[in-house]
């Protein structure tokens, strides 16, 4: 049962957002969250809309699996974009009755925290789906190298990444088998209130925790046998190379960008 | 009427995805009540998943279970109960101690069971005894003894509870062969002393040799053989099709077989070996 | 440069206790062995004999309290030499889920030479070499906790095998796995030795594990008890005996059948030299 939980799930593919280097995906996909929010009218709205519509077009993830994933996020977005329409009173009045007021203000507000943060949900999770842990860990290890001046090893960062991916499907799969067990000497982990659920756990804690200081342990040895002291004077085996289609993304988004400002510019702000 | 039974049991892993396996593929099993018997099978043969089926650990995708001819799933009060009548102990059990002593670990089943002060501490001291664990370590915390000791308490954890049926899984796993010693002579005596079922799931076939009075293979999800260990032995050929590694002494005279010599079949301890070569020998000298 | 890749002279070791200069009692007790350049040996004994203690020593994790360990004429206990002795000398152990890095086949057998500061060309050769070797390079793209246990074994020996070591030590690297897995395990590890001289140190406590060596070694109490090729070292039944240990099933029906009188020629250990003296026997006596 708890095999099925999915944690920073990737699907392989061979796109063009796939063969992007995660460098160009890390710093594009930052920029473009900045995008989101410097539209001011309905034009530049809609203008990243289709931009982030294409994105996933072009990633050939099927959008069916996509919007699986997003079912809670869509009703707490519908959920603050409907508060945003009671709360807000500016604008011209479109509806009242009694204490309730509902302004073009309120309605345009919504419309944008909803349109913004769904845009936002694709175009940040475009990222882990399109780009395997390993490779993301790799980009943001050379993309934070800089941190080096404020004494931040990004070396550092990037192998506790690393390590963590590799051992949560392990200690997952580790979780299930001290249930199992456990259940097999008695042990009720379903019933009762939240006291005694919380105190069910930890014959299921202890033992995981024993165990992850042992695996901990070992790791280090492992990694100390392979002669790992750190960042320094380490080399990788991949390189990573920007290529053409790098800089075309690039391009791209500079493009978004000069649209974005123009509208802006020739047509009048709403928010 | 048998101990266990199978009915159809079909479990599927990953069921409704792209990825289902059938894990076991209907299977239709009887366990007479009495004697230990082994489930043999190489790993991802699906033996683990037989064996969770048996205490109503995994729920049947279809088909069913039958303990003294009841449906252990009929609902969720037995499926609970049929684990303390069918006390299983997991893989590595040394991993899934977690109490501040000996006595209260051991104790952890018996007290789910509901039982009273008085009956948990018979019951752990009977436990102990079977496993030979001193009184002497009750106090102690299982995580300051060896390996060996902790995975003798974790065993006691599963007899405390007193269950009709006992299956072991891959109780020797890992031990060196002292380790491995002191598990099958604790097996031994515990069938000895309790009268009771043991099951014990296993790909060491010394093991099996040794201490097993029935043997099940579980191959591909289905049951390849069963019957006696001599009867088992007999088909050795396909076993280690099965991936299943034979006593050394039955390679030797399956190959010698193979080359011509008249040898019995079902040879699976030294001392047969050495009486069917010892009287081959003695054959050729006659002729 | 002597033959011997690894020296280990009159070791004394003992772990420090949970309280300050607090020193437990000494696992190993004046230890004093060599490992051959190229040669495969085999250390056998119980859990507790010091088998593991001695692979800390070899690469330096550990330094001995009394007597000297030198690989290829490095005092481990030389600190700056620690690096250099950990590239030349690698290890596996027992479990394999613990010592896999990354979430990569191919990235985790990068490990070792990427901290060696290998040039990342020469990275990817040797990694595809070192899957090729232990027969896992279809697999470079999976993901270890997907696969069995035999072959997250073989990956981390192709991780030390990447690094380029002259030898390598196995602790126990068969315990945790399945008949398949074992003989996976062991025929990369004969692989290794026979056909790249790579010198391999293994660590165990299968009887049959031990009689493929071409020399044994027996630790009990912190003590090396016996030491020769798999013959001498198992016809001393009586002091194998004495420290809980067996000789191969084949080594005890060669017994049984002395017994009853079949006396078979030279000492069959393993079940292939076994069918050749047992032949051998019946040929002589048409």
């Amino acid at each position: 049962m708890i095999k099925e939980i999915t944690i920073g799930q990737y699907f392989p593919g061979k796109s063009f957002l796939h063969k992007l280097d995660a460098r160009t995906k890390l710093i594009l996909v930052l920029a473009v969250l900045i995008f989101i929010f410097l539209c001011r009218n309905f034009y530049s709205l809609a203008l990243i809309t289709v931009f982030s519509v294409v994105c996933v077009a072009v990633s050939r993830i099927p959008l069916r699996s996509m919007l699986k994933g997003f079912r809670v996020l869509f009703v707490i977005i519908l959920l603050t974009s409907l508060l945003q329409i009671f709360y807000n009173n500016e604008g011209d009045a479109l509806f009242e009755w009694k204490k309730i007021h509902i302004t073009t203000g309120g309605v345009y507000t919504a419309i944008f925290i909803c349109v913004r943060i769904i845009c936002l949900i694709f175009v940040s999770s475009l990222l882990t789906y399109t780009t395997s842990p390993t490779l993301l860990t790799d980009g943001l290890e050379r993309l934070l190298k800089p941190l080096k001046v404020f004494h931040i090893e990004s070396h550092t960062l990037a192998m506790m990444m690393t390590i963590a991916l590799r051992f949560i499907p392990t200690l997952i799969e580790e979780v299930d088998h001290i249930m199992s067990a456990q259940k097999a000497r008695g042990a009720d982990l379903e019933t009762g209130g939240l006291l005694k659920r919380a105190k069910a756990m930890v014959p299921i804690l202890v033992p995981l925790f024993v165990n992850s200081f042992r695996r901990a342990y070992d790791l280090a040895y492992a990694m100390e046998c392979r002669c790992y002291r750190g960042g320094a004077g380490r080399t990788r085996m991949r390189v990573m190379k920007l290529a053409v289609r790098d800089y075309i993304a690039f391009v791209i988004c500079a493009a978004l960008l000069a649209g974005i400002i123009l509208l802006n510019i020739f047509f009048e702000a709403v928010i | 009427m048998s101990l266990i039974e199978t009915k159809d049991l079909v479990y599927l892993y990953g069921a409704r995805t792209p990825f289902e396996v059938k894990a076991l593929d209907h299977i239709d099993l009887r366990l007479e009540e009495g004697g230990i018997k082994a489930v043999i099978g190489h790993t991802g043969s699906g033996k683990s998943t037989l064996i969770q089926h048996f205490n109503a650990l995994l729920k049947p995708a279809q088909g069913s279970v039958l303990f003294h001819g009841e449906n252990i799933n009929a609902n969720k009060q037995t499926a609970y109960r049929t684990r303390f009548r069918i006390g299983l102990c997991f893989q590595y059990p040394e991993y899934q101690l977690f109490e501040d002593t000996v006595f209260a670990d051991i104790a952890f089943g018996p007290k789910n069971m509901g039982m009273s002060e008085q009956e948990i501490d018979s019951a752990v001291r009977t436990a102990a005894s079977y496993v030979g664990v001193g009184e002497e370590l009750f106090d102690r915390s299982p995580f300051d003894l060896s390996g060996g000791q902790k995975r003798r308490i974790a065993i006691a954890g599963v007899m405390a509870m007193n269950p009709e049926v006992l299956i072991l899984d891959e109780p020797t796993a890992g031990l060196d062969p002292q380790g491995r010693e002191t598990i099958l002579k604790m097996i031994l005596n515990y069938r000895g002393v309790t009268g009771k079922t043991v099951i014990l799931v296993s790909h060491s076939m010394d093991d099996v040799a040794r201490i097993a009075d029935e043997v099940i293979v579980v191959n591909q999800g289905k049951i390849a053989l069963q019957g006696t260990v001599h009867e088992v032995f007999s088909h050795s050929a396909e076993l280690t099709q099965m991936g299943l590694s034979v006593p050394e002494v039955t390679g030797i005279t399956d190959r010698l077989r193979d080359m011509g010599c008249e040898l019995p079949v079902g040879i699976f301890t030294v001392g047969q070996a050495a009486d069917a070569l010892a009287d081959y020998l003695a054959g050729r000298i006659r002729k | 440069m002597s033959e011997n890749i690894i020296e280990i002279k009159d070791v004394w070791f003992s772990y420090d206790g949970d309280e300050e200069g607090e020193k437990l009692p000494p696992v190993l007790k004046g230890v004093t062995l060599d490992v051959k350049k190229g040669e495969f040996l085999a250390i056998l004994g119980h859990n507790g004999s010091g088998k593991s203690t001695l692979t800390r020593l070899c690469n330096a994790m550990s330094h001995p309290d009394k007597g000297t360990v030198t690989v290829e004429g490095m005092d481990t206990s030389d600190e700056e030499l620690e690096y250099e002795i950990r590239s030349r000398v690698g290890v596996v152990m027992q479990n394999p889920d613990n010592q896999i890095v990354a979430s990569i086949v191919e990235e985790d057998v990068a490990f070792g030479p990427e901290n060696l500061g290998v040039e990342p060309a020469l990275i990817r050769e040797r990694v595809d070499d070192a899957l090729k070797r232990v027969g896992m390079y279809d697999y470079r793209g999976h993901e270890p906790h997907k696969l069995s246990g035999g072959q997250k074994q073989r990956v981390a020996i192709a991780g030390v095998i990447a690094m380029r070591t002259d030898c390598i030590i196995l602790d126990e690297p068969t315990a945790m796995l399945d008949p398949i897995g074992r003989k996976e395990v062991m025929d990369t590890i004969l692989d290794l030795n026979r056909r790249l001289g790579i010198t391999v140190v293994l660590i165990t406590h299968y009887m049959n594990e031990a009689v493929l060596a071409d020399r044994v070694a027996v630790m009990d109490n912190g003590e090396i008890i016996l030491c020769g090729t798999p013959k001498e070292v198992f016809s001393d039944a009586s002091k194998l005996c004495r420290v809980g240990l067996d000789t191969t099933q084949t080594g005890m029906l060669c017994e049984e059948l002395r017994k009853r009188g079949v006396m078979l020629p030279g000492t069959p250990l393993t079940p292939g030299d076994f069918i050749v003296a047992f032949q051998k026997y019946i040929g002589d006596r048409p």
